[in-house]
Parts: C-alpha cells; sequence; structure tokens
C-alpha cells in the first residue's frame, strides 16, 4: 500500500528559472504500477503505513515522561502530585497517545492539559476532540447538501442535525 | 486608529514582504499522509471501483488515498518548509443518520509556544507552523494533523447515495467534492484556527494565540489580544465587525473579493440616517451601485401591526406603498418572493423585509421567481423594530424616511471599509463555526468560509483564495 518514492524539498527549477511560482511547475500526478491499485504518486506527498497498532500501544511511561500537570486552581505548571500520577497512568493505560488528542475527556480548563516540552522553552500541549474541526452535511428542504465547519465533537452532533439555521428555498 | 497601530502594522508588513520573498524563492513543502487504517478498511479498503475524474485507483481505499494525495499536493505546492508535516490519517465510522452525517474531522495535534523564531514569543502555534519556523520537528513523537474521514458516507443510514466524489477533476456535480472538503480541513490543521475560546473569551491557559494578534474589532478599536474575556466575548458576535488585520491577506483582498457591498442606506430623517447592513436576495435583480431610492412605506395586514404580504395587498397598503419601498415582515405560510411580489403587483419599488427573530447579520433572502423585478433586502430585526419605531408617525400616504437600496462600491464584499476581510461572527455564536472563518459574506467564495459550498476551485492561494495568505500573516 505505501509507496516509497522520495522527492526533494524545495523547487530547484523554479530557482532556476528566477521566481516562477513552484505551485505553477508541481509535477502533474503519475499512476504507479498496476499491481498497486493505482495508487498514485505526487511531488509534495509521501504516504506511510503505521497500523493502528504502531501508534496506540505505545508504552504508557513513554507518554507519562511526555506530560505535565497543570495546578487547576493557579493554574501554574507543577509537578503532579502521586495521586494525580496514579490518575494520570490509569487513564494512559485506558488510551493510546493517539487517542488522547481524540478523547474530548481530556481537554478541559481545569488543569489536565497534556503538555510536551521541546527544545529551549519551548512548551506544547496536545489537543483533543475539542478543538478538532469537524465538517458536517445535512440536506436542506430543498434537497441541497448543505456542509458547515464547526470546532468539536459537540458542535459537530449538533450541527448535523440542526437544520432549522440552514437558508433554504423553502424558509419563509 | 489607523496611526496608532502604525509600528505593529509595520512590523506585520515587513515580515509579510520577507515571507512573500522566501516563498517564491523556495515554495514546497512534503506532506507524509500517515495511513494508520487497518487492513481491509478506510486507505486498504480492497473494494473494486472504477477510476473516476482522474483519480487512477482501482480499490476505494486507493481512490481514497489518491485524493489525500491531492489535496495535501495542492497545500505542499504552496507551503514553504523544511520539515515535512505529517498528516495522521484515516478514514473510519462517523456519526450518521439518513440526512445527515459528520464528513470528517482535522486538526492540528498539538500546539506549541516560546519556540525559536516564533512569530511572536508566548503565543500558541500550530505544531507544523513551529516546526516550519524553528526548522525542526519541535515533537517527533505526534504526527502534526491528525484526520479522521467517514468511510460509511453513501452507504444506506449514511447520507445513502450520497458517498464523497473521489475524481481529481473538481467535476463534482451535486456530490461532495472530497478534495475540497480536505483543502479546508488540512488548512485548519495548519494554523487557521485560533485556540481561544469564542464563547467566554479565554485563552488557552492565560496564553494568546497567533492568531490573536490579527483579528481586530471595528467597534472595540482593539486586538483581540489587547482585549479582556468579557471583550473578547463580545467580539465574537459582534457581526460583520471583525476583521483579519493581517499585511498579506489584506493586500490580496483586491485580487479576489469584487467591490459592492449590499446595504440599506436611510438618509432621512437625519436622526436615522445610517448604512445598514443587509442579506440580499436569491431572486429578482441584482443590487447596483445607483440602487432604488425611495420612500418606505409599511405594509400592515395582520395582528400586532406586522406585515406579512402573503396575499394581494388591500387597497389601503397598495396605496401605500404605491412608487414606495414597502416594508415587510418575515413570517406567515408564504416564501418570501411571494410577498416580494404581492409588493411589486402593488406598485412598490423595492422591498425590505424584516426579520422576525434576533441575530446578525441578516440572512440572505433565498428563492425563486423569475417574474420579480424589483429589489428586495433583509434587514435584522433590531434594525427594523427602530425603522418600525419611527414610521409610528407616519401618515396614510407618507413616512418622511428615505431609503436606498443598493450597493456600496467602496467596500469590497467580505472585507471591511479598510479592506480587511471579514471574519465569520454571527449573533448568536454558531458553536465551532464563529470567529475561525472568513464571514461568508464574500464573494467569491471562500474555501475557509464555515459552509463548503460548491463552487470552490480547489485553490488556497491568491488569487482564487485567501487561505494561504492568511497563514502567511501567521508566519507561514
Amino acid at each position: 500500500m505505501a509507496t516509497s518514492r522520495r522527492y526533494p524539498i524545495g523547487c530547484t527549477l523554479g530557482l532556476i528559472l528566477g521566481g516562477l511560482a513552484c505551485q505553477a511547475l508541481a509535477e502533474p500526478p503519475v499512476a504507479a504500477p498496476s499491481n498497486n491499485n493505482g495508487i498514485m504518486t505526487f511531488p509534495n506527498v509521501r504516504v506511510t503505513h503505521a497500523p493502528p497498532a504502531a501508534i496506540e500501544q505505545k508504552p504508557a511511561a513513554e507518554a507519562a515522561s511526555m506530560q505535565a500537570f497543570v495546578d487547576p486552581i493557579t493554574n501554574e505548571l507543577r509537578a503532579a502530585t502521586a495521586e494525580e500520577a496514579k490518575q494520570l497512568s490509569s487513564a494512559d493505560a485506558a488510551r493510546t497517545r493517539t487517542a488522547i488528542v481524540a478523547n474530548s475527556a481530556t481537554h478541559s480548563s481545569t488543569g489536565d492539559e497534556q503538555l510536551i516540552y521541546g527544545p529551549g522553552n519551548t512548551v506544547g500541549m496536545l489537543l483533543t476532540n475539542a478543538d478538532m474541526v469537524f465538517q458536517t452535511v445535512h440536506i436542506d428542504a430543498d434537497g441541497n447538501l448543505i456542509q458547515e465547519c464547526v470546532t468539536g465533537e459537540d458542535a459537530a452532533a449538533h450541527a448535523a442535525h440542526a437544520h432549522t439555521q440552514q437558508e433554504s428555498n423553502n424558509d419563509r | 486608529m489607523i496611526a496608532k497601530r502604525t509600528s505593529l502594522f509595520g512590523k506585520l508588513a515587513l515580515g509579510a514582504a520577507a515571507l512573500a520573498v522566501s516563498s517564491t524563492a523556495l515554495s514546497a513543502a512534503t506532506i507524509v499522509i500517515q495511513n494508520v487504517n487497518a487492513p481491509g478498511v478506510g486507505f486498504n479498503d480492497p473494494t473494486p471501483v472504477e477510476p473516476v475524474g482522474g483519480n487512477l485507483g482501482t480499490t476505494m481505499g486507493a481512490q481514497r488515498l489518491n485524493a489525500f494525495q491531492a489535496a495535501a499536493n495542492i497545500w505542499g505546492a504552496t507551503l514553504t518548509s523544511d520539515v515535512v508535516i505529517t498528516v495522521v490519517a484515516s478514514f473510519e465510522p462517523q456519526g450518521c443518520t439518513a440526512t445527515s452525517a459528520t464528513l470528517g474531522s482535522a486538526g492540528a495535534v498539538a500546539i506549541f509556544r516560546d519556540f525559536p523564531n516564533a512569530t511572536f514569543p508566548n503565543a500558541w502555534h500550530s505544531s507544523a507552523l513551529a516546526n516550519k519556523l524553528t526548522g525542526t520537528d519541535v515533537d517527533p513523537v505526534n504526527g502534526d494533523i491528525r484526520a479522521r474521514f467517514n468511510a460509511n458516507l453513501g452507504t444506506p443510514g449514511c447520507l445513502e447515495g450520497r458517498p464523497f466524489y473521489l475524481g481529481l477533476d473538481n467535476n463534482h456535480g451535486n456530490a461532495i467534492d472530497l478534495i475540497s472538503v480536505l483543502l479546508h480541513e488540512f488548512g485548519h490543521g495548519l494554523g487557521f484556527q485560533t485556540f481561544t475560546n469564542g464563547v467566554s473569551g479565554a485563552q488557552r491557559m492565560g496564553i494568546p494565540s497567533v492568531w490573536d494578534f490579527f483579528m481586530f474589532d471595528n467597534t472595540a478599536n482593539k486586538l483581540w489580544v489587547e482585549m479582556t474575556n468579557a471583550e473578547r466575548a463580545a467580539s465574537a458576535i459582534n457581526g460583520r465587525k471583525l476583521a483579519w488585520n493581517g499585511a498579506s491577506v489584506t493586500a490580496a483582498v483586491p485580487q479576489l473579493l469584487i467591490g459592492g457591498t449590499p446595504m440599506l442606506t436611510i438618509s432621512a430623517p437625519a436622526n436615522l440616517a445610517a448604512q445598514l447592513a443587509v442579506g440580499g436576495a436569491g431572486f429578482g435583480p441584482q443590487l447596483s451601485e445607483s440602487g432604488v431610492t425611495g420612500e418606505v412605506a409599511q405594509v400592515v395586514d395582520a395582528a400586532n401591526g406586522i406585515g406579512l404580504a402573503c396575499t394581494p395587498l388591500s387597497a389601503a397598503n397598495a396605496t401605500a406603498v404605491k412608487g414606495k419601498i414597502a416594508l415587510l415582515d418575515r413570517g406567515g405560510t408564504c416564501l418570501f418572493p411571494v410577498k416580494v411580489k404581492n409588493a411589486q403587483d402593488a406598485g412598490a419599488i423595492g422591498v425590505i423585509v424584516a426579520d422576525n427573530v434576533p441575530g446578525t447579520p441578516a440572512p440572505n433572502l433565498a428563492g425563486v421567481d423569475p417574474t420579480v423585478n424589483i429589489p428586495s433586502v433583509r434587514i435584522t430585526l433590531a434594525d427594523a423594530t427602530t425603522l418600525k419605531t419611527a414610521l409610528r408617525t407616519r401618515s396614510r400616504t407618507s413616512s418622511g424616511i428615505i431609503a436606498a437600496l443598493g450597493v456600496n462600491a467602496a467596500i469590497r464584499i467580505g472585507a471591511d471599509p479598510f479592506g480587511r476581510a471579514l471574519l465569520f461572527t454571527p449573533n448568536p455564536f454558531q458553536g465551532g463555526s464563529s470567529v475561525s472563518h472568513f464571514d461568508t459574506l464574500g464573494f467569491p467564495n471562500l474555501l475557509m468560509e464555515p459552509n463548503i459550498n460548491a463552487d470552490l476551485p480547489q485553490k488556497v492561494s491568491a488569487p482564487q483564495d485567501l487561505t494561504f495568505q492568511l497563514l502567511q500573516d501567521t508566519g507561514w
């Protein structure tokens, strides 16, 4: 399934031609060998295959080493108490690193943000389904497909079923 | 106001100029689609399919993957980054009914602050942007964007018969073009989003998003980063008053958004003089710069002093509106074109429809009737209340209120009077759609409006779109 062709970052030809935008020079997609189900290749894209097990079964300890606590009262970063660490470990055992991103229950303003530390003073925060952007669609009274983009799983569930806000030729 | 902000504007302009030079010289990034579907499902679905619209895949999974790649390739050819952008992607079941569905979701996996070369210190940036600015992968453990799309779309019980169009040629007809949806969702994942709460105004952990340095409220005369939580919450529902104050977007607006914002201009009496934002009509003649000017006359044909105009106007109402602009009310059992046609038949030269529910901005008037030949607009309930209060002192044949239905050619549609693109800030707040999109008024339609329109050209950059220009302002 996965393709292995690599394309260099950059646009050498664009530089040679003196500033032509690379977008205009992008190579057209081409078909890969027919024994590959017609999977195509594109100049600025690579495909890798990582089955769920590869990203969803990381040891909880590894995940915990990348995490920190924010005090729910002071909003300051601090070490987790033993009880908090136990709760986090328990939670991590029940979900994957990827699932942390997907689990809206882990996101709130009460201090359970999952923080990441990078080089220097870099601080990061893993986001959750509450931050994901959902695209919903419904059929309006005129039979038209109405697409709507909303942020958060709850908003998506509401948007997919709340048809009254949309304009239609049957609006009155 | 402008002079006060010269310093900040200057910095932003210089930054945008430098970025523009950079992107011309070396405009490309590599996007990795990390297929996390298990064998036999999603991207690995072996169901045989016929090639469609330039998509050469022969299985459902291969066609999905080709469409993902095609969308990623458009972004990859536009962005500049020395660090690969990893999209962790899957097709899997999502919420569905027979008439509605979640198409999919996407977003940044993580946000970062205080990394080297950050656009602003102590501000949240998307993961992919942080990588680009630092030149290294600040979080090599996790991907940069998570994308999940609905594997069941078009099957029984899940918008049956309306699957994704997987062709690459934008020839989707009435189907849902997966590439357009992906371009939009990838845009959010790349950083087209504030992480500040639009309802409460609270910043994430008390720290602003890079977006908050560019969102300027024309009522408060402040950037979001300068506001209190309460001010931000008010700004998020300040209809068509919140603008994107970035040099790259503002420079591109004239290349794209056409001139001529629909307006209802009240010129008399002096105490009512105003330019009111309106919703246009999907029927009847287009509003013009010269417009239609006349005295406003109110129709009254129902309880509580409202005028529904669902039936031919009475003699008294016809006398009142003849040669004038009729003020009608939304509601009743008839469609908007019926109301307008009844006013037209009574001799009205234009129609103002007063909304009957609170909220801003006023939506357009939907409907079809090729026999309508007078212009019509919708105004908000609040504006209608003001107008009706003034109309209480009218006589049977004269109100003294002079109005013009037309367009303000000096204001581009979807931009503010200073040429800055407007953001989507309806009142009431629309859960998640508000703020982190361009306003729906923009024309031609923009990729990052909350409703993905069927006429999008599969482009992300000017002169066909403004999405990349906004990302450039944030540091891309």
